[in-house]
């Protein structure tokens, strides 16, 4: 059991963070609503109800499907652009998808390949992209939660400023959805961008983010 | 992490646009409207605390004012929509804007004309 912790420390740390910052944002977000519906007068929510409110749907899912394309785009791109001196970025004579040999598929799988990457055709090739697949698919869901949650948030608003709702075709096209959908876009590529750029210049002892502390600003895609 | 996307799905479907809800808010809307003139009293106790407040503070007694602010009795649904607890009714001879308290539908606003983007203006309201 200790040894189990111990080797998936690191995703048990991250779930924690994320249910920990989840009640964070559910009771916050409960009181922030319920703050402004007392001052117009109008109904409040319960907890149970805020959960299953548009409104804190749209909150979550537009969080989430600019984090999910954040790692999308980093994921391809990293296959064919490069940093040199980041340890973000592959080798400088890496680009693309590198060899069968270089990726240990078909022939070249090891003992321990997976099967997918052993058998070759179609399920060879759909296995060698399927990190990409699934955030992408992710990605897209939740930026399909947030335009369905965000009409609904929206045009609650709306009505409470005794305005008419916007149907499908005039949400897409509204303000509201392009702004929180940008907003959160400009903060995950910058995140990206911050750690590609700084991670060239400087270290994190003992972090596989960072390059050896001793190694040169000019070694690319070395790790710590 | 699949699963909790897929859960997320599931969250907004659930957000509150149930057909009962729809009639909910229609048949408080139409209750409203159809009693506003004839038996004020049923209607003003259809109000909004706050919409009830504010039709008394400028017209006087909801039972004596709400008739002379009331649109025509007589309208048929064309439209509801709801938003969690948040509901436009469109009849015929009125614009019902509602909110879902613990005790049910009640209206905010009634008597509204629309003014193309801006907000509707209504008779009875809210401050």
């Amino acid at each position: 059991m200790r040894r189990w912790l111990r080797e998936n420390s690191l995703t048990l740390a991250f779930t924690a963070l994320l249910l920990g910052a989840l009640v964070g944002q559910a009771l916050s977000g409960q009181a922030f609503y319920n703050e402004s519906a007392q001052d117009a007068g109008l109904p409040t929510v319960t907890l149970v109800e805020y959960l299953t409110s548009s409104q804190f749907t749209v909150d979550v899912a537009e969080n989430w499907q600019s984090e999910y394309l954040q790692f999308l785009l980093y994921i391809l791109l990293t296959v064919w652009l490069l940093q040199k001196g980041s340890p973000e970025s592959k080798p400088l004579d890496k680009a693309g998808r590198e060899s069968d040999e270089d990726q240990k598929v078909g022939p070249h799988a090891e003992a321990g390949s997976p099967r997918w990457a052993r058998v070759g055709g179609w399920r060879t090739a759909l296995y060698s992209r399927s990190l990409g697949l699934v955030m992408g698919t992710i990605f897209l869901g939740s930026w399909s939660a947030q335009f369905v949650a965000g009409r609904s948030a929206y045009n609650a608003d709306q009505l409470q400023d005794l305005q008419e709702p916007l149907g499908w075709t005039g949400y897409l096209a509204a303000p509201d959805f392009w702004n929180r959908t940008f907003q959160n876009w400009q903060s995950e590529f910058l995140a990206v961008g911050s750690m590609v750029v700084l991670s060239i210049y400087l270290r994190e002892r003992g972090s596989p983010e960072s390059k050896p502390v001793g190694s040169s600003h000019d070694a690319t895609g070395v790790e710590g | 992490m699949a699963w909790l996307a897929g859960g997320l799905l599931v969250l907004t479907g659930c957000s509150g646009q149930g057909n009962a809800e729809n009639r909910n808010a229609e048949a408080a809307a139409l209750a409203f409207v159809s009693s506003a003139r004839t038996s004020p009293t049923s209607a003003c106790d259809l109000l909004a605390p706050d919409t009830r407040k504010e039709l008394e503070s400028t017209d006087g007694p909801c039972d004596s004012s709400l008739p002379q602010q009331a649109a025509e009795r007589d309208g048929t649904v064309r439209e509801v929509q709801v938003y969690g607890k948040d509901a436009i009714v469109h009849l015929s001879t009125d614009t019902v804007f509602l909110a879902r308290f613990k005790d049910g539908w009640r209206v905010t606003a009634a008597a509204c004309t629309p003014q193309g983007d801006r907000p509707y203006d209504c008779k009875i309201k809210g401050d």
